[in-house]
């Protein structure tokens, strides 16, 4: 009697240990970017404006074209620029005139989308930075 | 007596070493005031200039526009050539409608080159609204004259390509009073890309930069 009694305290305290594990588990688990070529530079505006969502392809002509979500979830308007990074099958970064700071609104409680396209077909892969405007 | 004039001569001395003294506080303080008045020139950092805005344009308003005009061409598909290969682009005339003295190559330099490395479009230099761009290419066949030139080595005829392509445009300013000590001023930077061969306009953009300041500074 008493060792069933002293077993169903140890699953209970069993269960419970489990479940704070789960618990705790998932507080210290911390948000993934989204897509690791996509960067916010200022930890501020990372945490209140967030890349939700990048999609990335390339057409028909051969010129890579990125789209970039994000979200301000705060009630004040932002202005952002973003510079995108072009880089070649080897890895080079292309040297263009796009590649420069270009400014983009982020508008209250709205969701955010930065456009960019490849200045030539050489273009494989991409990095995007996002920093606060002046 | 003598301990008198020795006691006299020591406050002489000290008055001309307070007077002295003085004098080197106030050219020094001087001195510290103008060079502080002096502007240090200084190199800007072009990749990431956050320098304050001006009212007539700057290169940073000449690469926005030229940035945006690329982008959106390259977005649009136009300079695709059907069947593929590189369309033959040519400079039509870009009308500076500003008060401002410029030389719009400051807008189309940046847009041939980016176009150009892109592989979409090469640019012709022998033709041009007022002559060709680049006389050489007519001059370098007068050779063809000359008994001096090894005649295989001198351009042929029938070589040279007739552009498919014109980029056109205008810069236009606008200047308008907001009050009595502010004033807000409009640049459109407007470009059309037009198929030589039909006449029509395969491509429309048109960037535009506001700035408002002062009254007292001159867009021009």
């Amino acid at each position: 009697m008493f060792l069933k009694k002293v077993c169903k305290i140890f699953v209970v305290l069993l269960m419970f240990s489990l479940v704070g594990c789960a618990a705790s588990n998932k507080s210290k688990t911390t948000k993934k970017p989204v897509d690791s070529r996509v960067a916010i530079v200022d930890v501020a505006v990372a945490r209140k404006l967030p890349v939700i969502d990048v999609i990335a392809h390339t057409r028909p002509d051969g010129l890579m074209e990125v789209q970039v979500t994000g979200r301000n979830y705060t009630s004040t308007y932002y202005n952002l620029e973003y510079k995108a990074e072009w880089i070649d099958k080897n890895g080079l970064v292309i040297k263009t005139i796009l590649s420069r700071w270009t400014a983009f609104p982020a508008y209250e409680q709205s969701e955010y989308i930065v456009k960019a396209v490849a200045p030539k077909a050489a273009a494989v892969d991409f990095r995007i930075k996002i920093r606060k405007g002046e | 007596m003598n301990a008198v004039k020795k006691n006299r001569r020591i406050k002489l001395h000290a008055i001309s070493m307070s007077l002295l003294f003085k004098q080197i506080i106030i050219i020094s303080f001087i001195s510290v005031l103008i060079s502080g008045c002096a502007t240090t020139t200084q190199n800007i950092d072009m990749n990431n200039d956050r320098g304050q805005a001006v009212m007539g344009l700057d290169y940073r308003d000449f690469q926005k526009a030229a940035g945006e005009s690329i982008g959106s061409m390259l977005e649009s598909g136009a300079l695709n050539k059907p069947g593929g290969g590189r369309y033959v682009l040519v400079i039509s005339r870009i009308i500076n409608d500003t008060m401002q003295r410029i030389d719009t190559d400051q807008l189309i330099k940046k847009i041939r080159v980016e176009l150009l490395q892109g592989g979409k479009v090469v640019v012709t230099t022998a033709v041009g609204t007022t002559g060709a761009e680049d006389k050489m290419t007519m001059q370098a066949r007068e050779l063809r004259k000359t008994d001096e030139f090894k005649q295989s080595t001198v351009a042929g005829k029938g070589q040279m390509i007739a552009p498919e392509l014109s980029l056109s445009g205008k810069i236009i300013q606008r200047n308008v009073r907001v009050t009595s000590s502010l004033q807000q001023t409009e640049y459109y930077f407007q470009l059309t890309l037009t198929d030589i061969n039909t006449g029509l306009a395969l491509w429309e953009g048109e960037s535009v930069i506001g700035k408002r300041g002062s009254n007292k500074s001159v867009s021009w």
